[in-house]
């Protein structure tokens, strides 16, 4: 046996040795198949990005009240110039949507303040309430600054200046921001306000209740901050307020549990509920143990309040 | 704001009055029984989550590396379709449910065994400690994966502890592509294949990405060609990668007409593999499914023809 072995070995080391010789396309073809792909991707971020803008829209504005003094204007649009996007999307996006170095309409959610006042897809933003905009940033900082003014938007269409104004609806202050990324999570924006979630995340919601309630989590943690202590605590309260939000916006709170459980069984080390674990870093969306105590009862109060009017 | 959080402090303390009184410390906290509890149930669930996701991989994997056996000259082991770990080789949050549920220790011991695999052929089950294996003592579960490179011999010696009474057994020697595939947390859609190491790490996130087992083969298939040809890093290499790949997945009797969708849904769910950056070494996806079309014609024409399935060499 060890013989065959030997001569069995011996023959395939021989055919490994040399090279693979396997089929190679030609140019042409894959330069086609590229942008089909890429086009096809792109296509697939912008319908992520509406129904992040939806999901996120019924919650601010249907909640707004919970969020206290956190409210703003709402326009409900999605808008982006070419440095928002990455890789070869920039160059796809401008191509395909005429993305370029001003802020430009990609998406008018229906009902919204935008839609109502006659925003349209293509449109570009040169300003907002009378102040010039150069990046994406701009446009929601400003309609967020002016709180108690009705958003005025100076537009670029097919060549015309048009100045809009757009009816005044209070919601909670936080834009919810698409970023492409594999991981499963929420995280505050940079600019301290705003909310970023991942791609991943938007795969892994299951419905928009399970979306619903991804976003709310986060967009508690920004309403309540600097008001609670210690991270355990501030978890726990981010899951009671945010499923106030969802129940309040008219989704589904019931899937919290189920979806955060989901979610824990891929990242076992937010089972850990105190500091005596070995690894004491506190990661976003941990303290599972001390969350689900947290979000039973408050559904069990949600359901008590339901019954009582 | 303040009067927000306000009402949101009574609402805590009302909703940790409800929750019941030994549920709570003083400061309407849940009791650290409360979490225990908690934590508890989550690692339960998580734990059998976590074998659920061995058991998918190494169903698939030991079925690739042993078809694939032919095309690792030099680069064997015995497959033998067990998983097993100690305590310490199991992520934190899982050691104490594993140490209740499992009755691991510091000792390796089988967690399954794969039907018609040599171990459940030569008897082992789940709960057997592995005590020797060719003689030697194991230490921990990833030595008994490294320990056994193929010789003459057609069966290896296992000594076991069963319900505390040792026992041996002779497991048939299957010799297949050297490298067992081990899944780890991670959420992004990777796999790992570094040479020199003993092991084909897969995120989590890729066993949750590949939707069917057929799908995960020609994962599997790629990243042991990998791993066979030692091209790592370059566009050559990476296309030798799929290539190979495929015919590994296609002798374990998979189906590798879903490589292109595979790898369009990879791009379209990962972008970054459009693009051809420095870091980022696999070919851009488009190229990869006009590839791997052709490779999937060649396979078929294979069969069609009653050839052997080996790929094609240049001379």
């Amino acid at each position: 046996l060890r013989a065959l072995a030997l001569a069995l070995a011996f023959v395939a080391a021989a055919a490994c040795a040399r090279p693979l010789s396997r089929p190679a396309p030609g140019a042409a073809e894959i330069s086609a198949a590229e942008e089909a792909v890429a086009g096809e991707a792109l296509a697939l971020l912008l319908e992520r990005g509406a129904r992040v803008l939806a999901v996120a829209y019924r919650l601010r504005t249907e909640a707004a009240e919970l969020c206290g003094d956190d409210v703003a204007p709402i326009l409900g649009v999605l808008a982006a110039q070419r440095q928002d996007f990455r890789w070869s999307f920039a160059e796809l996006a401008e191509q395909v949507y005429g993305v370029g170095d001003r802020v430009r309409v990609l998406h008018v959610l229906e009902g919204s303040p935008a839609a109502e006042a006659g925003v349209q897809v293509d449109d570009e933003i040169a300003a907002v309430n009378g102040r010039a905009i150069e990046r994406t940033d701009d446009v929601y900082r400003e309609v967020r600054d002016a709180a108690s003014a009705a958003p005025r938007l100076e537009l670029e269409r097919a060549g015309r200046r048009i100045a809009l104004e757009l009816p005044r609806r209070s919601a909670c202050r936080q834009e919810a921001r698409l970023v492409v990324s594999g991981l499963l999570t929420t995280v505050p924006h940079p600019n301290g306000v705003d909310l970023l979630v991942t791609t991943g995340m938007v795969e892994f919601a299951e419905s928009d209740d399970e979306l619903a309630i991804a976003l709310a989590h986060e967009m508690a943690h920004g309403v309540l901050a600097g008001t609670t202590g210690s991270y355990l605590d501030s978890e726990a309260a981010a899951d009671r307020l945010g499923l106030r939000l969802v129940a309040r916006a008219g989704f589904d709170a019931s899937v919290a549990l189920p979806f955060w459980e989901r979610m824990t069984l891929e990242h076992p080390w937010a089972i850990r509920f105190d500091a005596a674990w070995p690894d004491a870093r506190e990661l976003p969306h941990g303290r599972m143990p001390a969350r689900v105590l947290a979000m039973r009862a408050a559904l069990a109060e949600l359901a008590r309040e339901r019954a009582t009017h | 704001m303040r009067a927000l959080a306000a009402a949101l402090a009574a609402l805590a303390c009302a909703l940790g009055a409800a929750a019941g009184a030994r549920a709570q410390d003083v400061h309407g906290r849940p009791s650290r029984e409360a979490l225990a509890v908690e934590a508890d149930r989550l690692a339960t669930q998580g734990l059998r989550h976590f074998i659920a996701y061995q058991q998918r991989l190494l169903g698939v994997h030991e079925r690739v590396r042993q078809a694939g056996a032919e095309l690792c000259p030099g680069q064997q082991r015995p497959v033998l379709g067990l998983f097993a770990a100690t305590a310490e080789e199991l992520p934190a949050a899982y050691r104490a449910a594993a140490r209740r549920d499992y009755g691991l220790d510091e000792r390796p011991r089988v967690l399954f065994v794969l039907p018609d695999f040599p171990a459940a052929r030569a008897g082992l089950r789940a709960g057997d400690v592995i005590v020797r294996f060719g003689g030697r003592r194991v230490p921990d579960a990833v030595s008994v994966l490294r320990m056994g490179a193929p010789g003459a011999e057609r069966t290896i010696r296992v000594e076991i502890e069963r319900t505390g009474r040792r026992e041996e057994r002779e497991l048939e020697i299957r010799p297949g592509c050297s490298f067992p595939a081990s899944a780890f947390y991670h959420d992004e859609v990777q796999a790992f294949a570094e040479s020199g190491a003993a092991f084909l790490a897969i995120t989590t996130g890729m066993l949750r990405f590949a939707r069917s087992d057929d799908e995960l083969a020609v994962v599997l298939g790629h990243e042991l060609a990998h791993l066979v040809t030692g091209g790592l890093g370059t566009r050559g290499g990476e296309a030798d990668a799929d290539y190979l790949g495929c015919y590994f997945a296609a002798r374990a009797g998979f189906d590798v007409a879903v490589a292109p969708v595979l790898w369009r849904r990879m791009s379209l769910a990962h972008p970054a593999s459009l693009v051809e950056r420095g870091f980022y070494s696999h070919p851009p996806s488009h190229e990869r499914e006009l590839a791997l079309a052709a490779t999937l014609r060649e396979i078929q024409a294979k069969r069609s023809a009653g050839l052997p399935l080996e790929p094609e060499r240049g001379t």
